[in-house]
């Protein structure tokens, strides 16, 4: 399904338009995404050390999917987020990577701030 | 004076039999499962009417532990060939109701035998791997049967399509065909893949593990990247194939399946001007940018859950073609890392094999740095994009969104590797490094002299460096081009470099870092 607006005579309309095959079916064939999390097999390369410093991430622990410094802390504690919510902005190789709530929750508490480096995998927010 | 009716007879009689596999109450307990049967998979992935199968009379070869006395029909592997869309194209599919699918000699003949003739014909080869493993039975034999079976599927590689379903368990040895093929599709739930499984594993090793975690088909997709594919079921399985045989050719000398009807059209898409960040750190999606880029935004994702730092796939431009490859600065900050470099390479050499042009979307701030990257041998990982680029021979079309810094920008087919045709958007950034970095070191002194310079000597670097135009004034670019030209000059360059030719030195083949 693709969102298009359609403008006639200064009006916008926002429309969905499908694609449909001959038969009348979607015809971009839809991907199913696996359900097994990431975490819960060690990463391939986890023959390397792994930083100290990074706390074991535990259940609502948002962490950060890679190494770099922090841009700005997004939420605030006791904050009500719901899944998708921009929590925290982390910079690393010229680009900046925005942190979402996964699930809905309330922000226990937050464990940077701006200006700080972070390893892959430390724990940023948590969610209660 | 018509044939004798007993040899109809005869021949009707042995065919039901051996439709009915392992016997019709097996084959219903199947299908009240919701699984299909070895036949039907055929069945769904042919066009009606259109199956002609090989060697349905063979009978097993084995004499011992009173095996002498069972008959297995179509010793547990249906073979033939079939109509997919236009083409024919061959396949075989194990009965998992036939002795469990097991592979003895006869099984791994009609195999091979259905190989030999696909690479003759020039067509594509499907398998549908269900199959308990090796048929103890047979010993050695059927050891030898997965030997010769992996010795074709080497044989073929590179002369035609090879796509692999595992339908149900693929255990042991059995795992190495289907790693052996071009394109692995996993059906969830129903499908696991190992080498060694959990109970091995804790014999061996003492290491507690479920199946979901080193078998399944989420495990492969997602972390070990064995696979391509995840589908919900067979009938979804065998969607994907045809959905991946419509954009590739049926063998080497082929061209993929371009439709050259459609008229070049040379429209802006304002939308994609709008795609772009104001701010250069924010990432964009890529997908989105693919979405707008191929026709009818049909992208047909490769290995979508596996690197997401990078993104691959089939999609038509103008009814030609593509296989693209582009960074996602949405994962990873579109870094290269080991993983994301296997992906793309793999799938670069693939293109190169089968005639499909190449389109690579650069947006990528570098490698990856890190103690894991290192270790782990980003060096070795890495070196696998810039061999598939350098040794690609077909047409290379490389679109520089915005970040191209370092051995990044080299590896994302730059026109050093080799790129037909390059263009960059006005907010390309090319540059050997990122401004803080090259600051650092270019004014180290200055800098120790009077820190509070820093600020300025940055932002005048990045202005005169974080740009398309240096390159562009190096002759290393085409053009500099706006965004909503993109698909238009994307169109109009393949069209260019449809009739591309390029012949190398003759060799064995080169040897890419593996």
């Amino acid at each position: 399904m693709k969102k298009l607006r359609v403008t006639v005579d200064g009006k916008s309309y926002d429309v969905a338009v499908e694609i449909l095959d001959d038969q009348g079916k979607p015809a971009a064939l839809q991907q199913t995404a696996p359900l097994l999390q990431q975490t819960s097999v060690a990463p391939p390369a986890s023959s390397a050390p792994k930083p100290s410093s990074a706390p074991a991430a535990g259940a609502g622990s948002v962490t950060s999917p890679l190494a770099g410094r922090i841009v700005s802390v997004d939420c605030q504690v006791g904050q009500k987020v719901a899944s998708g919510a921009q929590l925290v902005t982390v910079e690393a190789m010229k680009m900046n990577t925005f942190v979402y709530a996964e699930s809905d929750g309330t922000v226990a508490s937050v464990s940077v701030n701006p200006g700080d480096t972070v390893d892959e995998g430390q724990v940023l927010v948590t969610l209660s | 004076m018509p044939i004798k009716k007993e040899f109809i007879e005869e021949l009707e009689a042995r065919r039901e039999k051996i439709l009915a596999g392992g016997g019709k109450d097996k084959l219903e307990a199947r299908r009240k499962k919701g699984l299909m049967t070895a036949r039907d998979r055929l069945d769904n992935l042919f066009q009606e009417g259109t199956f002609m199968e090989f060697g349905m009379h063979a009978q097993h070869a084995c004499h011992n532990f009173g095996m002498e006395k069972k008959e297995l029909p179509a010793d547990g592997v249906v073979t033939g060939t079939g109509y997919v869309g236009e083409r024919p194209v061959a396949a075989y599919s194990e009965d998992f109701t036939v002795a469990g699918g097991s592979l003895g000699q006869m099984h791994a003949q009609k195999i091979c035998d259905i190989m030999d003739f696909a690479q003759r014909s020039g067509m594509p080869v499907v398998c549908f791997n269900d199959s308990g493993g090796a048929r103890i039975q047979e010993g050695v034999e059927s050891l030898s049967g997965y030997g010769k079976v992996f010795f074709k599927n080497v044989y073929l590689s590179g002369v035609v399509p090879q796509i692999a379903v595992i339908a149900g368990p693929c255990a042991g040895g059995a795992a190495y065909s289907p790693a052996l093929t071009d394109f692995q599709i996993m059906v969830k739930d129903q499908a696991n893949m190992f080498i060694t499984g959990p109970e091995v594993i804790f014999a061996a090793t003492g290491q507690k593990c479920t199946m979901a975690e080193v078998g399944s088909a989420a495990a492969h997709a997602t972390i070990s990247g064995n696979i391509h594919f995840v589908a919900d079921n067979d009938a979804h399985a065998i969607a994907i194939v045809q959905k991946l045989l419509s954009f590739i050719p049926s063998n080497n000398i082929m061209d993929p399946p371009h439709d050259l009807t459609q008229p070049l059209v040379l429209d802006e898409d304002p939308g994609m001007d709008d795609l772009v960040p104001a701010d250069g750190k924010n990432p964009l999606d890529v997908k989105t940018v693919i979405g707008r880029l191929v026709d009818n935004a049909d992208f047909f994702e490769v290995q979508m859950d596996f690197a997401k730092n990078i993104v691959v796939g089939f999609g038509r431009v103008q009814g030609i073609v593509v296989g693209i490859i582009a960074n996602q600065p949405q994962v990873k900050a579109g870094t290269l890392d080991i993983d994301a470099s296997d992906k793309a390479a793999r799938f670069i050499r693939f293109c190169n094999i089968f005639n499909i042009p190449i389109v690579t979307l650069v947006d990528t701030g570098g490698f990856l740095p890190g103690v894991a990257q290192e270790r782990g041998g980003i060096i070795r990982h890495g070196a696998k994009m810039l061999f598939a680029y350098g040794a690609a021979t077909v047409p290379k079309i490389t679109v520089i969104m915005r970040k191209a810094y370092g051995g990044a920008y080299l590896a994302m087919c730059s026109q050093d590797l080799g790129a037909d045709l390059v263009f960059a958007w006005p907010s390309a950034e090319i540059a050997v490094m990122g401004a803080e970095g090259a600051v650092k070191i270019l004014y180290k002194r200055e800098i120790e002299k009077d820190p509070s310079c820093e600020s300025k000597l940055i932002a005048d670097y990045r202005a005169k460096f974080a740009s398309p135009y240096q390159a562009a004034g190096k002759g290393l670019i085409t053009d500099v081009i706006r965004p909503s030209q993109t698909r238009a000059m994307v169109a109009m360059a393949l069209r260019n470099t449809l009739s591309k030719r390029e012949t190398r030195p003759p060799k064995k083949h080169g040897n890419i870092p593996l």
